[in-house]
C-alpha cells in the first residue's frame, strides 16, 4: 500500500520531468525533424498518460495526492503540488485531449510546410502541456504564477509558429498583451491574499476567510478579469479568434480544448470557491457574462467564412455555456442550496469536458482540411465529402455534438444545465428567479444558432461542388491523423449514449467543492440521467437510441418499396450550367440571420462598379461586420495608453544626469517613508 | 410498465400517428378550400400521394453524396422516435422514461440539422436558400418555444410531457391569463415550425418565397415521400402537444374501452378545432416577407415572457 501510494505521488513530478526532457530532446534533435517529432510527441504521450493516471487515481479514491516539486535551501521555499478532485477533473480533460493531439501531430507536422518547424513545435507543445498540467496541480501562489506565465508564453510562441506572416505575429502580440493584463490582475489578487494569509500555500490563501466586504468584491473582480482573459469571456475575448486560428491546427485544438479551460479552472478554484461562500450577485455576474458570451460568441461564429475562426468563436460560445452553469451553481451556493450548487457545477464541468472532446475533434478535422485544400476560407472548399470521406464523417459527428443534438455528448451537458436552471427557479423564492427561465431561453437560442453555424460549416466545406482547384484535388488525411479524430468522435458518441459513465465522477468533483452532494437519485446508472431533487425530468439516451434506430429501419423499409433502382441526373442549374459559382455561399447562408441581428453585427457593404456607369465591366463587392469591441473598447483604450506614454516621455529625457537624480529623489523618499513608519 | 410493453406501445402509437398525419394535412387543405369557396383536393389525397411517391424510384443529383440520402431518413426517424415521447389519448407517453420536452425538441432539431445539411448537397442554389432560411427561422423560434414550454413546465413542476399532462389533467381546464398567453406564444411557434402562412407557404412553388419547400426541392420518389410524411407527422406532434397541454380534457387514465373511446373522440375533436384555427390564420393572412418573420417571433417571445411573469409574479 505504501509503495503504491508513494508511486502515485511521484506520477506528477515524473510527468513534468518527461515533458521537460522531451522538450530538450526535441530542441537537440532539430536537424532531424522526423526523430525530433517522434521523441517529442512520444514523450508527450507518456507524460500525459502519467498525469491521466494520477487524475484517475484521485477521482477513484477521492483522496488528493500531494507532494513537493522543488526545494530551495537558502530561502526555505518549497514548490508543491496537490491533485485535489477539481484539479484531477481538469487534468483528465488535458490528458484525454493531449494524447490524441500528440499522435495527430506526428502525422500532421510531417506532411506539410511545418516539417522544418518540428523542433519548435515539439518543444513548445511539451512545454505548453507541462505548464497546463502544472497550472492544474500547483499548490502555492508562486508555482501557480510561474506555471501560468510559462503557459502563456509557450502558447504565444506556438501562435507565432508561422512568424513570417504578419497576421500571425500580430495575433501573438495581441495575445501576449492581453495575457499579461490578465496575469497582472492575478498577481495583484494573489499577492493581496498571500499578504493577508502570511503564507503562499493555496490551503491558506484560498481558505476563504481572509477578505471581507468591499475588499472581497474587489478581489473577485480582479480574479474575474485575470481568469476571464484566458477563458475568452466577452468583452475580454478579442485575442482569441486571432490567436487560436493562427497556430497550427493541432495547437489550435489544444488551445481551444484545454487552454481556455485553465481560465475556467481559475474561476472555479478562486472566484467561486476560493474567496469564501460566493455572493449571489457574483453568481449573477458570472451567469450573465456567460449568457452574453454564449450568444455573442455564436453570433460571431455564424458570420465567419474562415473555418478556423468559426471554430474559435464557437469556443467563446461554449465558454459562455460553461460559465452559465458555474454562475448558476454559485447562486445556488449563495442561497444555501448546496445540492443544487453541486448540480450546477457538475453541468459546467461536464460541458467543459464535452467541449474539449468535440472542439478538439473539429479542430483536428479542420487541420486536415486546411492541409488538403491549402485554404481556411470556406468559400474555397466544397465537395470534400467525396475527396475526404473519413474526415467528413468525423467532422459531422463533431458538428452535431457541438450543436447540442441528442445521442451526442453536447446534448447531455446542456440538458443537465437546463434542469439546473429550472430547479433553481423553483428553489428561489423572490422575483429574481425570473432570470433562470430567461437564461434557459438564451441557452436555447445559442444552441439553435450553433446548429445553424455548423450546418453552414459542414455543408459549405464538405458538400456540393468543389469551389477551388485546391478543394478539387484534395486528399483524405493519413491514418495517423484520422485515428485520433476517430477516438475523440467515439468519446462524443459514448458519452452521448451513456452520460452516466462520466457524470458519476463529475458529481464527485462537484460535491467536493460545494461540500454537499446532489441527491442520491442522480446518476443511478451508467445509462441514465435521473430526476433531481425537485423532480424535473429524466433521460435515458439508450432507449432514445433504440427508438431512432427503429425509425431508421422503418424509413429504410418504406423506401425499399420502389426496389433498389435509383436514377442519377445532373442538378438543374436554372437554365445555365451548374458550377461552383451558382452554389450557395457561406456568406449567403448566414445572410438572413445577419440581417436579423444587424444591430449586433453592424454589417458594412461596399459595391464598386468598374467601367461605364450602366455597363460595368466588373463589379466589386465587399462585405464585412464591424468589430464592435475592438472599435468601441479597445481602440479608445489603446489611444489612451499611447497618449499617456507620449506624456511620460517628458521625464524620459535621455539624460543620464536626470535619471540619476530620479534615483536619488526616489531613494530619499523611500527612506523618509520607511523612517516615518517607525 | 416494463420495457417491452413501453416499446410495444411506442410502436403502436407511432404507427397510429403516422397513419393519422396525412389526414390532418388533408383536413387543413379541405378546410382552407372551403373557406375560399373551392372544392379542394380529396381528403385522402395525402395518402394517394405518399403511395405514389413510395412506389417511384428516386432521382438523385450526380453531385450529391450519402448525406443527401441520409437527410430524409434521419428526418423521418427522429420524427417517428419523437412520437413515443408525446401523450396522445392516454395521460402518459409510451417512452416517457426516455425523456421529456428537451429531448423532444432536441430530436426534432437533429432531424432538421440533417435535412438542412442534405439540402446543400446538390449544389443547387435553392437548396442552400431553403436550408439557410429554415435554420434561421427555427433558431428564432427556439427561445419562444422554450420559454413558452418552461412556463407550463414550471407550473406543472416537470419537464416530462407525461408528468406534465397528468398534473394539468388533474388540475382541470384553466383560463388563467398565463395559460392563454403561453398557448398563443406556442401557437405562433407551431405556425413557424409547421411552415404555414404567414411564415412560410406549403402550397407555393414560387422559388423565392419558399422556405421548407425550397429546402426539399431536389427530393423525389421515396425520398420525397419520407420528407413529406415526416413533416406532416411533425405538425401533428406539435398540435398534439399543444392541445394536450392546454386542453387536457378527457385523457384516459385507465385502459377501459369506454374511456379510451371517449379520449380518442375528444382528441380528434380538439385536433379539428386547432386545425380550424390554423386554417383561419392561413386564409386571413398574407405571407410575411422573410425579414418581417423575426418580428412575429419576437412577439411570440414577448407573449411567452408575459405568460411567465404573470404566472409567477
Amino acid at each position: 500500500m505504501d509503495v503504491s501510494m508513494a508511486a502515485s505521488e511521484n506520477l506528477v513530478p515524473l510527468a513534468l520531468l518527461v515533458h521537460l526532457g522531451a522538450a530538450a530532446a526535441a530542441l537537440a534533435l532539430f536537424r532531424v525533424p522526423r526523430w525530433c517529432r517522434r521523441v517529442a510527441f512520444t514523450g508527450a504521450v507518456v507524460a500525459s498518460s502519467l498525469t491521466t493516471a494520477a487524475a484517475v487515481i484521485v477521482l477513484a479514491s477521492g483522496e488528493p495526492l500531494r507532494g513537493p516539486l522543488l526545494f530551495h535551501q537558502a530561502s526555505g521555499f518549497t514548490a508543491s503540488f496537490a491533485v485535489a478532485p477539481l484539479s484531477a477533473g481538469f487534468l483528465l480533460v488535458l490528458g484525454l485531449l493531449a494524447v490524441p493531439i500528440a499522435v495527430y501531430s506526428l502525422g500532421y507536422l510531417g506532411h506539410g510546410p511545418l516539417d522544418r518547424r518540428s523542433a519548435w513545435l515539439g518543444a513548445g507543445f511539451n512545454l505548453l502541456v507541462g505548464a497546463m498540467a502544472l497550472v492544474f496541480v500547483a499548490d502555492d501562489v508562486l508555482t501557480f504564477l510561474f506555471a501560468w506565465e510559462l503557459m502563456s508564453l509557450s502558447s504565444a510562441a506556438l501562435v507565432a509558429t508561422e512568424h513570417e506572416r504578419s497576421d500571425s505575429r500580430r495575433a501573438a502580440f495581441t495575445y501576449v498583451v492581453m495575457s499579461h493584463v490578465g496575469t497582472g490582475c492575478l498577481m495583484a489578487g494573489f499577492f493581496v491574499l498571500a499578504s493577508l494569509a502570511g503564507s503562499i500555500s493555496f490551503t491558506a490563501v484560498l481558505s476563504g476567510a481572509l477578505a471581507f466586504g468591499g475588499q472581497r468584491d474587489l478581489l473577485f473582480v480582479l480574479f474575474l478579469i485575470g481568469f476571464g482573459v484566458k477563458a475568452g469571456t466577452v468583452p475580454l475575448h478579442v485575442w482569441l479568434p486571432d490567436a487560436h486560428p493562427a497556430a497550427p491546427s493541432s495547437i489550435s485544438a489544444l488551445m481551444s480544448g484545454v487552454l481556455v479551460k485553465t481560465g475556467v479552472y481559475g474561476l472555479f478554484r478562486v472566484c467561486a470557491f476560493g474567496l469564501g461562500t460566493p455572493r449571489w450577485e457574483w453568481g449573477l455576474v458570472i451567469a450573465s457574462l456567460g449568457a452574453l458570451t454564449a450568444v455573442l460568441g455564436v453570433l460571431y461564429a455564424l458570420a465567419q467564412v474562415d473555418l478556423k475562426r468559426l471554430l474559435a468563436y464557437s469556443t467563446i460560445e461554449n465558454v459562455g455555456v460553461i460559465l452559465l452553469g458555474l454562475g448558476a451553481g454559485m447562486m445556488a451556493q449563495a442561497a444555501g442550496r448546496g445540492e443544487l450548487a453541486a448540480l450546477g457545477v457538475a453541468a459546467s464541468l461536464f460541458h467543459a469536458l464535452n467541449h474539449a472532446l468535440f472542439k478538439g475533434l473539429l479542430f483536428l478535422g479542420a487541420g486536415g482540411v486546411v492541409m488538403a485544400t491549402g485554404t481556411r476560407n470556406l468559400e474555397r472548399m466544397g465537395g470534400l465529402v467525396r475527396r475526404m470521406p473519413r474526415t467528413a464523417l468525423l467532422f459531422l459527428v463533431g458538428a452535431a455534438a457541438l450543436s447540442g443534438l441528442p445521442l451526442l455528448n453536447g446534448f447531455a451537458s446542456e440538458w443537465l444545465l437546463f434542469q439546473v436552471l429550472l430547479l433553481l427557479f423553483q428553489a428561489t423564492p423572490d422575483l429574481s428567479r425570473l432570470v433562470f427561465p430567461v437564461a434557459g431561453a438564451l441557452l436555447a437560442l445559442t444552441t439553435a444558432l450553433a446548429a445553424t453555424a455548423f450546418v453552414k460549416a459542414f455543408g459549405i466545406a464538405f458538400l456540393a461542388l468543389p469551389r477551388s482547384e485546391g478543394a478539387r484535388l484534395a486528399h483524405d488525411s493519413p491514418r495517423s491523423m484520422l485515428w485520433p479524430q476517430a477516438v475523440l468522435a467515439a468519446g462524443c458518441i459514448t458519452i452521448g449514449v451513456a452520460p452516466g459513465l462520466v457524470l458519476q465522477p463529475i458529481l464527485g468533483v462537484a460535491a467536493s467543492l460545494t461540500e454537499s452532494a446532489p441527491g442520491a437519485q442522480w446518476a443511478s446508472g451508467a445509462f441514465r440521467l435521473s430526476p433531481g431533487p425537485g423532480h424535473f425530468d429524466h433521460f435515458e439516451p439508450w432507449a432514445l437510441a433504440v427508438a431512432v434506430l427503429l425509425g431508421l429501419g422503418l424509413a429504410a423499409g418504406l423506401s425499399r418499396r420502389a426496389g433498389y433502382a435509383v436514377r442519377t441526373a445532373p442538378t438543374w442549374g436554372c437554365g445555365g450550367e451548374l458550377s461552383a459559382a451558382t452554389e450557395y455561399t457561406a456568406t449567403a447562408f448566414a445572410k438572413p440571420l445577419m440581417m436579423v441581428f444587424r444591430s449586433v453585427y453592424r454589417p458594412t457593404r461596399k459595391v464598386e462598379l468598374v467601367g461605364e456607369p450602366h455597363f460595368p465591366s466588373e463589379v466589386k463587392y465587399q462585405a464585412g461586420i464591424e468589430p464592435t469591441f475592438e472599435r468601441f473598447i479597445y481602440q479608445p483604450l489603446m489611444r489612451g495608453v499611447m497618449a499617456a506614454a507620449e506624456r511620460m516621455r517628458v521625464i524620459q529625457a535621455g539624460s543620464l544626469h536626470a535619471y540619476l537624480a530620479y534615483v536619488l529623489v526616489l531613494g530619499i523618499a523611500v527612506l523618509i517613508w520607511l523612517g516615518g513608519g517607525r | 410498465m416494463n420495457l417491452v410493453d413501453s416499446f410495444g406501445l411506442g410502436l403502436l402509437q407511432a404507427a397510429v400517428l403516422l397513419a393519422l398525419a396525412p389526414l390532418l394535412r388533408g383536413t387543413i387543405k379541405k378546410l382552407k378550400a372551403a373557406f375560399q369557396n373551392r372544392q379542394g383536393p380529396p381528403l385522402l389525397q395525402g395518402y394517394y400521394d405518399l403511395a405514389k411517391l413510395l412506389g417511384k424510384e428516386p432521382v438523385r443529383s450526380d453531385v450529391s453524396s450519402w448525406v443527401f440520402v441520409a437527410g430524409p431518413r434521419v428526418y423521418f426517424a427522429t420524427a417517428v422516435a419523437a412520437t413515443t415521447l408525446v401523450p396522445v389519448i392516454v395521460a402518459g407517453a409510451p417512452l416517457e422514461e426516455a425523456g421529456g420536452i428537451l429531448v423532444l425538441v432536441g430530436l426534432l432539431a437533429l432531424g432538421r440539422f440533417f435535412l438542412a445539411a442534405a439540402a446543400l448537397d446538390t449544389g443547387s442554389p435553392f437548396g442552400g436558400m431553403g436550408s439557410s432560411r429554415e435554420m434561421a427561422v427555427s433558431a428564432l423560434a427556439e427561445p419562444a418555444l422554450m420559454l413558452g414550454l418552461f412556463t407550463v413546465a414550471l407550473w406543472g413542476g416537470s419537464l416530462n410531457l407525461g408528468d406534465l399532462v397528468r398534473t394539468t389533467a388533474a388540475r382541470g381546464l384553466s383560463a388563467h391569463p398565463s395559460d392563454l398567453l403561453a398557448a398563443a406564444a406556442l401557437f405562433i411557434v407551431l405556425i413557424a415550425e409547421a411552415g404555414r402562412v404567414p411564415v412560410d407557404n406549403p402550397a407555393t412553388h414560387l422559388e423565392l418565397t419558399m422556405i421548407h419547400e425550397a429546402m426539399v426541392l431536389e427530393y423525389s420518389g421515396a425520398d420525397l415521400a419520407l420528407v413529406e410524411w415526416a413533416s406532416a407527422l411533425k405538425e401533428l406532434l406539435f398540435m398534439t402537444v399543444l392541445v394536450n397541454l392546454f386542453l387536457p380534457l378527457g385523457l384516459a387514465t385507465g385502459v377501459g374501452a369506454a374511456a379510451l373511446a371517449i379520449a380518442t373522440g375528444l382528441y380528434l375533436a380538439k385536433l379539428f378545432l386547432l386545425s380550424v384555427g390554423v386554417t383561419l390564420v392561413e386564409v386571413t393572412n398574407a405571407k410575411l416577407r422573410l425579414f418581417r418573420v423575426p418580428e412575429l417571433m419576437s412577439a411570440s417571445l414577448g407573449l411567452a415572457f408575459l405568460a411567465l411573469a404573470l404566472r409567477f409574479l
